[in-house]
């Protein structure tokens, strides 16, 4: 794990520290999965349908939050865990692509409802860091 | 932070501009030294003082005894704009637009429902979906606008409801000026799904024995019986809403350089109440919040479905419904003015005179019913608080409640209780918030709500 859970009075965040953007936009969705279905969410060894996506932002820090508000929008318009396996992630201009398995959420209540810009900070030097809240 | 805190009086306090840079106006805060001593290290001290540095602000930044740190503006903020010189913002409102509660109220005796607690729980169980994909038949788009338009008198008007379950929702459960061309088709495709479901975290439905009344003439007018069973519902515009307050964050993210401001927090981020983007935000936030009563409106009839079946014959009034996440165009005297504002209400109530104000509180403790007071509408833009307000972060309150059994200390007080979260229980559990009936007491102390009738919990659901 190389993220780790933040405490907030009514939520919870993360923050994770890696050696490139896209390891880092991995690990939020990693964290978001923990945090929205607990450490145990379920089998996902089953097959899931593969499935592309692209987003653009106006900054880093956007991107991120619609990285993960996207996630949250597979799962609670199909219901389904949208688990990465590949994302690609530039700032300039802030784009993203991932690719990745969707696999059944079987009428779990979403605990996160929105990633949120309070407390939100992505660096990209001396390492790649995000620190991000969630809306539970 | 704290050194900026001056006592006024017994329940107030005054955070004095300086904190951060450019507060146009001083914080006003709503505490005993109970609710200030929960206040030490708080962020929340530090979004009250972020919120009036917002262009337009009137009076004070206010937070209520409630307060606990949220997203840009704290949970429990009141803060109001003048509508030609103001903004409106998102953050102000939150991310479960009109998040609210709806009383009902029975003759039913509390020792005639206490035996078949357990069985009641489980048909709302089944009656009421809380989670994504739950929902057999979902809503078409054209449904959703109609829903996004009329709100809860949509839902009565298919049969669902009672005239009087519109009288007694705030603003006839349908805020004039919807406008569903402003939501998202990604907002609406989250609401397709969700109409009539709980959601998880804080929310819940209780079934409440009226306990105590402290003005028995009013809480008759309400239709409520010492000793008789009541139903609070506890939920909001679930993901659409959410999809909403993150469109408009975006868009008002935008804009602001156009309109020359500038904000300490990006979640506060907003435009002029008179601009585009603010008119657009304030109709597509109209059209969730009518979402939301629509959502309690579709629960309060399931849960009167289940309640005939175990009480044939017996009603469930409507004694109010409530939003606390919303931000609305009111007329307000202010300093001998008269002045028309954008009264954001994030994690607070409306508190008009001799209106019912639902206080729900923490898992497992009491809520109340208070009626607002012309002292409200004087010193707060008529609002008061919302709930008890958490003092221990989620996993601080699942770490302390390691080991124990919620269900079975709760059920050792009378009370049954099921969630769709194991871990919800903790989460929620009643040292997670502050002592409600103290919440409650420094509303009543500083003339914003009056005491009207307190509700013990007999059987709750959580999400």
């Amino acid at each position: 794990m190389a993220w780790k859970i933040l405490d907030h009075t009514a939520d919870a965040g993360f923050e994770a520290e890696a050696d490139t953007l896209a390891e880092i936009f991995l690990d939020a969705a990693e964290a978001f999965l923990f945090i929205a279905a607990g450490p145990a969410p379920g089998d996902f060894s089953e097959t899931g349908e593969f499935h592309t996506f692209f987003l653009s932002a106006v900054d880093g820090e956007e991107l991120a939050v619609s990285w993960i508000n996207e996630l949250i929008f597979i799962a609670e318009t199909r219901s389904e865990w949208f688990l990465p396996l590949q994302v690609r992630v530039s700032l300039s201009p802030p784009s993203l692509s991932a690719r990745g398995k969707t696999v059944a959420l079987k009428g779990r209540a979403l605990s996160v409802k929105a990633a949120t810009y309070g407390g939100l900070q992505l660096r990209t030097s001396p390492r790649p860091f995000l620190r991000m809240y969630f809306d539970l | 932070m704290n050194s900026f805190l001056r006592r006024i009086d017994q329940w107030r306090l005054l955070l004095e501009t300086g904190v951060v840079p450019g507060m146009a106006v001083p914080g006003l805060i709503y505490a005993d030294d109970y609710i200030e001593s929960l206040l030490k290290g708080e962020d929340a001290l530090s979004q009250v003082a972020n919120v009036a540095c917002l262009p337009g602000i009137v009076g004070y930044s206010m937070a209520m005894p409630d307060i606990h740190q949220g997203y840009g503006f704290p949970i429990g903020g009141v803060a109001a704009f003048d509508v030609s010189s103001g903004v409106i913002s998102p953050g102000g409102v939150g991310y479960d637009i009109s998040c609210g509660v709806r009383l009902l109220a029975s003759k039913i005796p509390a020792e005639e429902f206490r035996p078949r607690a357990d069985r009641v729980l489980a048909a709302l169980f089944s009656a009421v979906p809380c989670g994504v994909g739950s929902v057999k038949d979902s809503l078409g788009t054209k449904e959703v606008d109609r829903i996004l338009e009329e709100g809860a008198v949509r839902v009565v008007r298919s049969g669902r409801g009672t005239e009087g379950d519109i009288r007694r929702t705030e603003e006839g459960g349908c805020l004039v000026g919807a406008e569903p061309g402003a939501v998202s088709p990604r907002a609406k495709e989250r609401g397709k799904g969700q109409l009539g479901t709980l959601g998880s975290g804080n929310h819940f439905i209780e079934v409440q024995e009226t306990e105590e009344l402290f003005l028995p003439e009013t809480a008759a007018s309400m239709g409520l019986s010492k000793g008789c069973v009541a139903v609070m519902i506890h939920c909001g515009s679930r993901g659409l809403g959410h999809q909403v307050c993150d469109d408009y964050l975006k868009v008002m993210g935008r804009a602001m350089s156009k309109y020359g401001i500038a904000v300490p927090d990006r979640q506060l981020c907003c435009a002029p109440v008179d601009s585009p983007e603010g008119r657009q935000y304030l109709g597509a936030m109209k059209a969730a919040a009518n979402f939301a009563a629509a959502n309690r409106q579709t629960i309060a009839e399931a849960v009167r479905d289940v309640f005939a079946g175990f009480f044939p014959g017996e009603k469930l009034a409507t004694v109010y419904d409530v939003s606390h996440n919303l931000a609305s165009i009111e007329n307000h005297v202010w300093e001998g003015r008269k002045r028309q504002l954008c009264v954001h209400r994030k994690g607070a109530t409306r508190a008009f005179n001799g209106l019912p104000v639902l206080i729900p509180g923490s898992m497992g403790t009491a809520s109340y019913v208070l009626e607002g007071t012309p002292g409200a509408e004087r010193e707060t833009f008529g609002s008061a608080c919302h709930g008890a307000g958490r003092v221990l972060g989620r996993n601080e309150a699942i770490r302390r409640t390691s080991g124990r059994n919620i269900p079975k200390e709760l059920s050792a007080k009378g009370i049954s209780v099921m969630a769709e979260k194991a871990g919800t229980l903790g989460e929620e559990a009643p040292e997670a918030y502050k002592d409600v009936s103290a919440v409650v007491e420094v509303v009543h102390g500083a003339g914003l709500a009056r005491k009207v009738a307190r509700l013990r919990p007999l059987a709750v659901m959580k999400g």
